[in-house]
């Protein structure tokens, strides 16, 4: 033990240990209420490293090129030891880390967590979202079958609705006037390389900002204000053992669920790995029905919900745009929120209704864009496209004129 | 209790076969593939390395690796199953050239190493028993649930000739239903023709199985590992699950 105390003095004495250890672990105070929707961050973070690591194990058995991409990933699932495990680790991962992200921003909606002070943990999180759908976009192409293909052709080739500039883009975009080898290197380069650091970066500006402000809680209360003697704050409890212990216990429970599906269930009925991606990619041969992983079909829905030219801009371009916006819009959030409450429970009767008919569009966009188009699917698109914009355009206004109930002054 | 059990299975089997005997049809269409039924397996091996493996190959699969999974030993492997041209750790092709497969077929016989997941194990089943007379093809054959495929039906001496009967549709020239859309092969069904096979419809029918078991275990022949190791995780996990939650109950005791 005594060498152990050593050892830490010894480091202490050039590198702050003991007291980082205290500011976020053991004197790091968090709300005592905090409910099970709070779990989903550290979720997120245990996903991250779990891709990560596969990651790393598969780039040592992938081949990033078009005549052996596809033949590579057949050999990691067949002759590479373990080489199934590692895989389906990896792309269930990437399906369960984007339930694992809907449910932590559906809690940040619930809770207010985007309002003041934690706006920027909000715009550093909406980034890291953004940064995610890229870097899962990029890794979709690599096992180069025929959804991955058509998928990235079809993506890539929004950029080239653009006016004036789209095609010369498109063609940067693709380093080819098609979707090749020369944009399977690419997309590999940034998968592994590129995002990966971008993503770390934003990880840690996320949470380093979240540890400076602390945690919202299902009250929205501000634990801080009341303090004991010792100025801990009264409702609040330290991180660790209480949180570690908590995290630990969840992370049990996900992985239960998670290796439920990694084991007996990897491919989810064509929703985690789509049965058209088995079949090589073969560029003189559309698929008749080119739809993203579910993850994406509530923004491709939305793609596809425009129809008709206007300013005469063409749709593709117009529906491009309104695919941007329904990413982008919740970026503003903290901004277009008035209320002087956070959580929903306080909140007026709008904001409930206006929430629940979000997560609404949500879910129905997310059915709809998994569909063939069809004139009803269209319409149900267009529908749900406009309630999805309409939670964050009326924001100001309904949250603004609704009655909200009192906040008590402690959890 | 299982001898109750047992006499409840062979009534409902006996009125699912009456039921089936009363359309015409004699195409199956479910089935489920079983991993454990390794007689099935290598019967089905036996049935792609005899009709099958000329044309198409299984190219991500490996010799040994059958031989392991199935449990064949590896010495009666090699003596019965390995072409001279192969090595137990090799991939196993076809030898026909790309060249001649557009000469002979018009069109290079599918790789078959991911077709039962590719289209599911029950295409494959049921692409067996579709095929049926139809002079106006090149094999003189064609398939009901994949028209005008260019595979000819290799089985055919095992199966039998096969016709198709249309209710509601008029034979436009000669004796044949030529140029029928999908929708309209609903209408029609698959009954045996005059020439009989080897085997029998119900015989011919485990064939289809076994060959469709099979396909379906070369697209997927990590299950069986994946399931077994996927049971003692799980274990682990419950137990594991059990103890951090006692752990958080007694550190959270002190917290109101």
């Amino acid at each position: 033990m005594a060498f152990f105390e050593q050892l830490s003095d010894w480091i202490d004495e050039r590198f702050p240990i003991k007291s980082l250890y205290k500011k976020h672990f053991s004197e790091y105070y968090v709300p005592k209420n905090l409910n099970f929707m709070y779990v989903f961050g550290v979720l997120a973070v245990f996903l991250l490293v779990n891709q990560l690591l596969t990651g790393i194990w598969l780039a040592m058995s992938y081949d990033p090129s078009p005549d052996k991409a596809f033949a590579s990933i057949q050999y990691i699932m067949r002759d590479v030891h373990f080489g199934w495990l590692i895989r389906y680790l990896h792309t269930t991962g990437a399906s369960a880390l984007f339930i694992v992200l809907y449910v932590h921003v559906l809690r940040s909606l619930l809770y207010g967590s985007y309002q003041k002070p934690r706006e920027l943990v909000w715009l550093f999180g909406m980034t890291l979202y953004f940064i995610i759908m890229i870097e899962a976009f990029l890794g979709y192409l690599l096992p180069w079958g025929q959804m991955s293909y058509w998928g990235a052709q079809v993506i890539t080739s929004i950029f080239g609705s653009i006016p004036v500039v789209g095609v010369g883009l498109q063609e940067w975009v693709r380093g080819d006037y098609f979707v090749s080898g020369v944009t399977l290197n690419r997309f590999y380069a940034l998968h592994v390389i590129a995002f990966p650091i971008l993503l770390l970066l934003f990880v840690f500006l996320h949470l380093s900002t979240l540890r400076h402000v602390g945690s919202n809680n299902p009250k929205g209360v501000d634990v801080k204000k009341y303090r004991d003697e010792n100025d801990i704050p009264l409702d609040a409890i330290p991180f660790h053992p209480y949180f570690i212990s908590k995290d630990i216990f969840a992370i049990g429970v996900f992985l239960f669920l998670f290796c439920t599906v990694v084991f007996f269930f990897p491919t989810v009925g064509g929703y985690f790995l789509e049965k058209a991606n088995l079949e090589p990619a073969n560029r003189l041969y559309t698929p008749e029905h080119i739809s993203p992983l579910w993850y994406f079909t509530p923004f491709y829905a939305i793609l596809r919900a425009v129809t008709f030219s206007l300013f005469g801009l063409d749709a593709k371009f117009i529906g491009a745009l309104a695919m941007f916006s329904s990413v982008i819009i919740p970026f503003a959030l903290p901004w277009l929120d008035k209320s002087p409450v956070k959580s929903i429970r306080y909140k007026g009767c709008l904001s409930k209704i206006f929430l629940a008919l979000f997560c609404l569009s949500f879910l129905v966009l997310g059915v709809v864009g998994m569909l063939p188009v069809s004139a009803s699917s269209t319409l149900i698109s267009q529908v749900f496209a406009l309630l999805y914009f309409a939670y964050f355009l009326l924001m100001p206004w309904y949250t603004r004129y609704e009655t909200t109930k009192p906040v008590p002054e402690r959890v | 209790m299982s001898y109750l059990l047992s006499r409840v299975i062979v009534f409902f089997l006996l009125i699912l076969s009456a039921s089936a005997a009363l359309s015409a049809d004699v195409v199956h269409k479910k089935m489920t593939p079983n991993y454990d039924d390794k007689a099935s397996l290598q019967r089905g091996l036996a049935i792609y390395s005899n009709y099958c493996s000329g044309c198409h190959q299984i190219k991500y699969v490996r010799y040994s690796r059958i031989a392991d999974d199935l449990s064949i030993p590896k010495s009666l492997f090699e003596e019965n199953l390995l072409p001279k041209y192969a090595r137990m750790g090799d991939q196993i092709t076809s030898t026909m050239t790309k060249a001649d497969a557009k000469a002979w077929f018009g069109v290079i016989p599918p790789d078959l190493s991911l077709e039962a997941g590719r289209r599911s194990p029950d295409w494959v089943y049921r692409y067996l028993q579709s095929f049926y007379q139809d002079s106006s093809r090149p094999y003189g054959v064609n398939n009901a649930l994949s028209p005008d495929s260019m595979m000819p039906n290799v089985l055919e001496h095992l199966q039998g000739e096969r016709v198709l009967s249309c209710q509601g549709i008029t034979k436009p020239s000669g004796n044949k239903y030529s140029a029928l859309t999908n929708s309209s092969y609903s209408k029609c069904d698959i009954v045996d023709g005059v020439k009989k096979g080897q085997l029998t419809d119900q015989e011919f029918k485990q064939v289809a199985y076994d060959v469709a078991n099979f396909l379906a275990y070369a697209s997927d022949p990590s299950r069986s590992d994946r399931e077994s190791l996927g049971l003692k995780v799980l274990l682990f996990l419950s137990v594991f699950v059990f103890v951090t939650y006692l752990l958080k109950k007694e550190f959270w005791r002190d917290i109101a």
